[in-house]
């Protein structure tokens, strides 16, 4: 829910230090408590089946390795920043534009993702078109981020509060209210894999917590304070959500959950009737709706800081004259969100949000031993118990649950990383030579464009029956292509340097 | 200067189009729009072979085309 203080501190770095235990232990909580737990928890249990909340389970265990790491590295580099300033410091070079740049696309993908979970919160209740929505929602908060956001302090805290006491409400009543059959059993569908599959797609509803250490410019004596806060937060979320997954499934069953767009609203109505329904999509709304705008804060944010270590055009430092944002960064971040949105589609954006912040958890836990090296003598007022273990296993769980990741999604961030090592190297390697090398590239497609032509023709290629009606089309639009990507391979290998 | 400059910027925006309409060809043929992949018998195993071509090539002539527009 509060992501906006991650975003907030990117360009501050002298902040009064005002939190202490109970705000920081706030800000992790609501950090993580998004729209996810609202609307993907049906999917989760249609993998994992009841044993979905062993798979919750393993997800704050998971997520508590890398948070040690965290709470290291927040307090060993006072610098604002999170993740990206980490790298920065320990490798510096690709490594942290990798880490921005994956900490500025799983911010968008997050984003996305509270965008269309909050579409679907509302089409429990009112039937809307749910890209559109998730769209308009994308909208409305970049004109807000644009225009510009204050700090909540309390009244984010308060926000929390009612939050988490909804929460509470809903496992009450659960407990009071719902069906008191027998012990709930246990069920795992398709085995030990699909709790891990499920742990991979959910792992999202603990993405957040990770803002304490961010934060930490803000927080009274961190090297106490900020460990605490951490395990603290870790501890009710995971307390929080098994309890919530025992609650809903103890009343409806994990194949019902899976049909159902919006579950934890369908089972808020099953427990405590239309009262109840109305509470949970209240709560939902209030953490997604948090969540949008705080992401997209965020995001802007690191668009703007790689944009000031000259990694991103400089046009995205430009402030806007009335308001004081950074208004290019925001638009621009906030395109790619909105066509994420689009889709409509929770599963895949989930999976994509999981995907770049357990990028950035595995780099987070190398900057953390590649510290420890590098620097040694570094003041660390908090130190990661059982080092080298914790980062070691932080950075191999995330790397396993990065294995049960739907394909599609690794293939879009197979395609990311490219990107992003095409744009780091138009950074460093020069303009020039990544011209000349796409004209090279230009050319070969040109050849196989012009074999292709030629197999066609001689019918050493059998096309499928609609298509051989086409077939001279096909062949003379073959050979334009290959023409035009002759003609772009010679005109950018001869570019001026 | 100024013909190759025109010249750049009409190879550009073709060959950009070219990678737009390979991206939009994937898209439509991962979501079976048309029947599309019985039509061109693509089979389940040979889809994500396909999508991940058609992406790459998109991918890349997109950039070269931008490359070629913004010389």
């Amino acid at each position: 829910m509060s992501r906006q203080r991650k975003g907030s501190l990117m360009d501050k770095t002298s902040l009064k230090r005002e939190l202490g235990l109970l705000h920081a232990t706030m800000l992790g909580i609501g950090g993580a408590i998004s729209a996810g737990v609202f609307v993907m928890l049906g999917h989760a249990a249609s993998l994992a089946g009841t044993a979905i909340i062993f798979a919750l389970l393993l997800c704050g265990i998971i997520n508590l390795f890398t948070m040690c790491s965290y709470a290291e590295l927040g307090t060993a580099i006072p610098v604002a920043g999170g993740e990206y300033t980490f790298a920065k410091v320990a490798f510096g070079g690709f490594v942290a534009f990798i880490t921005g740049w994956f900490e500025w696309i799983s911010n968008m993908f997050y984003a996305a993702l509270c965008s269309v979970g909050s579409a679907y919160i509302i089409s429990y209740f009112i039937p809307v078109n749910v890209p559109l929505t998730a769209v308009f929602m994308v909208i409305i908060f970049t004109a807000v981020n644009i225009r510009g956001v204050k700090e909540a302090g309390t009244t984010e805290v308060v926000m929390i509060v009612a939050l988490l006491a909804m929460l509470v409400i809903y496992i009450l009543g659960g407990f009071l209210y719902g069906p008191r059959t027998d012990a709930l059993q246990i069920s795992m569908p398709r085995g030990a894999w699909g709790v891990i599959q499920a742990t991979a797609y959910i792992f999202v509803v603990y993405l957040g917590a990770e803002a304490i250490a961010v934060a930490q410019a803000e927080i009274k004596s961190p090297g106490k304070t900020i460990p605490r806060a951490i395990m603290l937060s870790a501890v009710v979320l995971i307390v929080v959500y098994t309890v919530i997954a025992y609650v809903t499934l103890r009343t409806i069953s994990p194949e019902i959950l899976g049909e159902k767009a919006a579950p934890l609203s369908f089972a808020a109505e099953q427990i405590m009737g239309s009262l109840g329904a109305v509470l949970i999509t209240i709560a939902g709304m209030i953490a997604a709706l948090s969540s949008i705008n705080t992401s997209i804060m965020a995001q802007s944010r690191v668009a703007y800081a790689l944009s000031r270590d000259g990694y991103f055009p400089k046009g995205l430092l430009k402030i806007h004259e009335r308001f004081g944002t950074p208004h290019l960064a925001v638009i621009v971040s906030s395109i790619f969100t909105g066509a994420l949105a689009a889709t409509g589609v929770v599963d895949f954006v989930g999976y994509a949000t999981d995907f770049g912040f357990i990028v950035g958890f595995s780099l987070v836990n190398l900057s953390l031993i590649r510290l420890r090296r590098k620097k040694p003598h570094l003041e660390r007022p908090f130190k990661a118990p059982l080092y080298p273990f914790t980062p070691i296993a932080g950075l191999l769980t995330s790397l396993m649950l990065l294995a049960f990741i739907d394909v599609g999604v690794l293939t879009l961030g197979a395609e990311l990383t490219i990107l992003a090592l095409l744009a780091y190297h138009i950074r460093m390697v020069g303009y020039y030579r990544i011209r000349v090398a796409f004209g090279g590239i230009s050319l070969g497609i040109s050849g196989f464009t012009l074999l292709l032509a030629f197999l066609i023709q001689t019918g050493l290629i059998a096309l499928p029956s609609v298509l051989s009606q086409w077939a001279t089309i096909l062949f003379y639009g073959l050979v334009f292509a290959s023409a035009i990507y002759v003609l772009a391979g010679v005109l950018n290998i001869t570019a001026k340097a | 200067m100024r013909v190759r400059k025109t010249i750049s910027r009409i190879v550009g925006v073709v060959q950009g189009a070219i990678g737009a309409l390979a991206i939009i060809f994937a898209y439509v043929l991962y979501h079976n729009f048309f029947n599309l992949q019985d039509m061109l018998n693509v089979t389940a195993g040979n889809l994500l072979l396909y999508i991940l071509f058609l992406l790459i090539f998109g991918l890349l002539s997109m950039i070269s085309g931008l490359f070629l527009v913004y010389e």
